[in-house]
């Protein structure tokens, strides 16, 4: 495949990458997965790959609390260079905190597409995926 | 007559005799002439030539022309002339002198000079004391007349016939006088003079006489009637007498009696006085109506004192016995008891009157009626009294004239030990500055006005304890100047009520801070609990969810292996919590006197190791405090960890050197760690830091439990924990006991 559903998972929870990996096998969705284990490292590799769409992820799922750099600082230096990416990254929010004060922070970033609650439920990211699919093709 | 005998009688009568021969000129002159003039005899005199004595010019003047008359026509001469004798007394001579014909031909002049010095002497004397009687009518608005009671005329003096305008000394009949008098006193005047008559004796009488300008005058006439033997009238003689000033005087004083009289009456005033010497006393209309006296009933002295009011005679009797020692009377207030039961209050001023020989000879005095301005003081002394605050009435220079019964009360003192003094005497000193300065602004704008001199204000009690007070200051004006009433408030109760507020307060504020400190631990850690525990449970179910998915038998096997690690976090996570839970209840754990020195030993020890292979340097500076009363336990946990942090987020490039120091700042102590390790941005993490599993740097033993473990425990103790920080350059962590 050219160009396979390129799945990325910025969490620092070692046990939740390895869930969501999982469960993205179930999908039957053919997909390549990269994982970050914060921020910082996250940033840094979509910067250096500005103008490179294959090495960028078509997906984002973005934990918030992670150390050195967490979510919301991962948004906001995303946002200064969204608009140099090669191709638009569809970005999750997903966290267990239930903080309506981090909901709305989350939603208030226009590169978040909707905020997601763990667990997630492999159904439900079989679903993301299906739908993130849908709109690169539109 | 026998010329001897002649002779005799002449020289008896002092009358001399002389002759002068015309052709000669030659006087002859007898003895007697010579005698008179006192020139020494038969000493011979030429016509024509100075005499031996003087002759006033008038008297030579004379001479020379009656004799020349004489000699040439024979006029008889006759004339009173003056001389100087040769001894040099003045005398009169009555000279007479005639001519003796001879064929026609005045040979000779003859004639006598007759000595009238004493009658001429008395002649003037008898005119001078007429020009004085005269003087003196004149003065006197007199006039005196002689009435001929026969012939029923009057002879008056100068002085009335000018008064009158008729002729003087010359009788004038009674209806001319009559004319005189006023037209309607005509028929009195008339009446009277015939009832003097009849009874034989003069009552004097007055009637009025228009004058020519119109003016009418008051004559009062009086006189004496002479009887002779047989208690015939004589005559009258008498004097009438212009009183119309005496009158005018009279009336106007009577004008002026009147007004007093009606003044006294308007001032409730009444006067007397005593006659020290013969002990008469008067009393004025209006002080026989003040005391509803009768009028003209017998009057002492003791009569006064006899209404003096029982309770006050003692002070009034020993007023006047000052006053006669002193010869001075301070005038006093006292009560009057009258008869029907009446107080009155009045006012007494008396003038002691003395002599040359400082004897008292009258005592002269006012009475006023004040009962209303009594009354009056009264009803203001019963305001002021009854006041509900402590009030002061302070006049001139500060000085207390009154006060009410709470102020005796609030201070403590009695009234006459106040009363007379300053006020300043119950004001603490060390307001005078600016009370002063206040005293002034209130003069100058006369309002009521607190004092307020930026301070709590204090007045000072009998037993010199201060009192908290709050005072206000009113102005009056009164004729007698300006008075200051002065209402003080004791706000003890309002202070003790402030002081207990403000406690209240500060401890509600301190309650406050540590329940929204508590609040905010609450927040946190609810956060933290919330996010530590769903994180893993979360997993657990994921985990769950893939197990049911998952088939092949080795994947399970590997699914297992990361519930075991999931379970393990979320049993760590729970135990910190709950030993966090446990720390912040336990707030009274025990104390004991901790050295920081010891404590570091120790850990260095469990740190031999780790210090060993980084080579690290501690170092420690305990000179300023090293003892703390606190929990053991805690306080090796807190070294435990900072120095384990320290040493585990080392900077690669450098050795590490860890620094631990004490210090006490106002009076609390504080402990500082400081490394050069990795730093920490805190712009970014700062609010994290001490955080449930927070880690910032990818450290494989970087666990994050310490830092939030030792600022619940350092919080539960009361302290608190403070960090800053410079990426690459190093951390200092320092805990503030309290």
């Amino acid at each position: 495949m050219q160009n396979p559903f390129h799945l990325c998972i910025i969490d620092d929870d070692d046990i939740y990458r390895f869930t969501i990996i999982q469960s993205a096998k179930f999908s039957k969705i053919e997909h390549k997965t990269s994982v970050f284990p914060n921020g910082e490292e996250a940033i840094t590799c979509i910067t250096d790959n500005l103008n490179n769409p294959d090495n960028l992820p078509h997906l984002i799922l973005l934990d918030i609390d992670m150390p050195i750099m967490d979510g919301f600082q991962f948004l906001k230096d995303y946002q200064a260079i969204e608009s140099k990416l090669s191709r638009p990254i569809s970005i999750y929010m997903v966290s267990s905190s239930v903080d309506p004060e981090d909901i709305e922070k989350a939603k208030s970033y226009t590169s978040v597409v909707d905020y997601l609650s763990k667990p997630l439920k492999s159904d439900k990211l079989k679903e993301i995926m299906e739908r993130t699919l849908q709109n690169l093709n539109v | 007559m026998d010329d001897k005998s002649g002779i005799a009688i002449r020289a008896m009568l002092r009358i001399g005799t002389w002759k002068l021969e015309v052709k000669t000129g030659v006087y002859m002159l007898d003895k007697v002439t010579c005698e008179v003039l006192q020139l020494p005899y038969d000493t011979k005199l030429v016509r024509g030539q100075d005499t031996p004595f003087e002759r006033p010019s008038a008297t030579e003047k004379s001479i020379a022309k009656g004799v020349n008359e004489l000699i040439k026509s024979g006029t008889p001469y006759d004339d009173e002339l003056e001389f100087k004798t040769l001894k040099g007394d003045l005398i009169w001579l009555h000279v007479i002198a005639t001519r003796k014909l001879e064929n026609g031909k005045c040979t000779e002049i003859f004639g006598i000079v007759q000595d009238i010095t004493k009658s001429k002497k008395s002649q003037e004397t008898f005119y001078k004391q007429n020009q004085l009687l005269n003087l003196a009518e004149e003065k006197a608005k007199l006039g005196h007349w002689n009435w001929n009671t026969k012939t029923n005329t009057f002879v008056c003096s100068e002085n009335m016939a000018r008064m009158i305008d008729v002729p003087s000394n010359i009788p004038i009949p009674m209806g001319t006088l009559l004319s005189k008098v006023n037209t309607e006193d005509k028929e009195y005047v008339e009446k009277q003079l015939a009832l003097n008559l009849k009874n034989k004796f003069f009552n004097n009488f007055t009637h009025r006489m228009p004058l020519l300008d119109g003016t009418i005058r008051m004559i009062q006439v009086s006189g004496d009637i002479h009887l002779d033997d047989n208690g015939e009238i004589i005559n009258v003689i008498g004097i009438c007498q212009d009183i119309t000033s005496y009158k005018d005087i009279e009336s106007e004083l009577v004008r002026k009696n009147e007004l007093l009289s009606f003044a006294e009456q308007k001032a409730l005033l009444g006067h007397w006085d005593l006659n020290a010497v013969t002990n008469e006393v008067f009393w004025s209309a209006n002080l026989y109506y003040l005391f509803k006296q009768e009028q003209n009933s017998k009057l002492e002295f003791n009569t006064y004192i006899g209404y003096v009011h029982p309770e006050d005679q003692a002070i009034v009797t020993e007023h006047f016995a000052k006053a006669r020692e002193n010869r001075r009377f301070d005038k006093i207030i006292h009560r009057i008891l009258l008869k029907d039961g009446t107080i009155k209050w009045i006012l007494l001023m008396v003038e002691v009157i003395v002599n040359e020989q400082d004897e008292i000879t009258k005592l002269v005095g006012t009475c006023q009626d004040v009962t209303e301005q009594q009354l009056q003081e009264a009803k203001f002394k019963g305001l002021v009294d009854s006041a509900p605050s402590a009030t002061f009435i302070i006049g001139t220079g500060g000085i207390v004239q009154m006060i009410n019964k709470e102020a005796t009360k609030l201070f403590g003192y009695a009234t006459q030990e106040i009363i007379g003094k300053p006020i300043e005497k119950l004001i603490p000193p060390r307001f005078n500055e600016k009370g002063a300065i206040q005293k002034d602004q209130f003069l100058t704008n006369m309002k009521a006005v607190t004092i307020d001199l930026g301070e709590d204000f204090y007045m000072i009690h009998k037993s010199g304890r201060e009192i908290p007070v709050i005072a206000t200051l009113g102005p009056l004006q009164t004729d007698e100047g300006l008075i200051i009433s002065m209402a003080v408030r004791d706000i003890t109760s309002d202070k003790i009520a402030e002081a207990k507020i403000l406690k209240s307060n500060k401890a509600l504020e301190i309650l406050t801070k540590e329940l929204t400190a508590q609040n905010h631990q609450l927040a946190d850690f609810t956060q933290i609990t919330s996010h530590n525990l769903r994180a893993p449970v979360s997993n657990l179910n994921s985990l769950v969810d893939l197990y049911k998915l998952m088939e092949d038998e080795a994947e399970r096997d590997e699914l297992f292996k990361k519930f075991e690690t999931v379970i393990s976090h979320l049993t760590l996570t729970l135990n910190t919590l709950i030993e966090a839970l446990t720390a912040k209840s336990h707030t009274s754990l025990e104390r004991s006197n901790l050295s920081f020195s010891e404590t570091l030993t120790k850990t260095k020890e469990i740190f031999t190791a780790e210090i060993e292979r980084t080579q690290a340097i501690i170092k420690s500076d305990f000179s300023e405090v090293d003892v703390v009363w606190y929990h053991k336990i805690y306080l090796e946990s807190f070294f435990q960890n900072l120095i384990g942090n320290a040493l585990k987020y080392k900077s690669d490039n450098r050795i590490p050197e860890i620094t631990v120091s004490s210090k006490i700042t106002d009076g609390k102590v504080t402990l500082s760690f400081r490394d050069n390790g990795l730093g920490i941005d805190l712009d970014k993490h700062g609010h994290k830091i001490f955080g449930l599993n927070k880690v910032f740097h990818n450290h494989p033993e970087a666990k994050g439990i310490g830092l939030f473990m030792t600022k619940t425990q350092i919080e539960a103790m009361g302290g608190t924990i403070t960090v800053t920080s410079q990426v690459n350059l190093g951390t200092t962590f320092t805990i503030h006991f309290i």
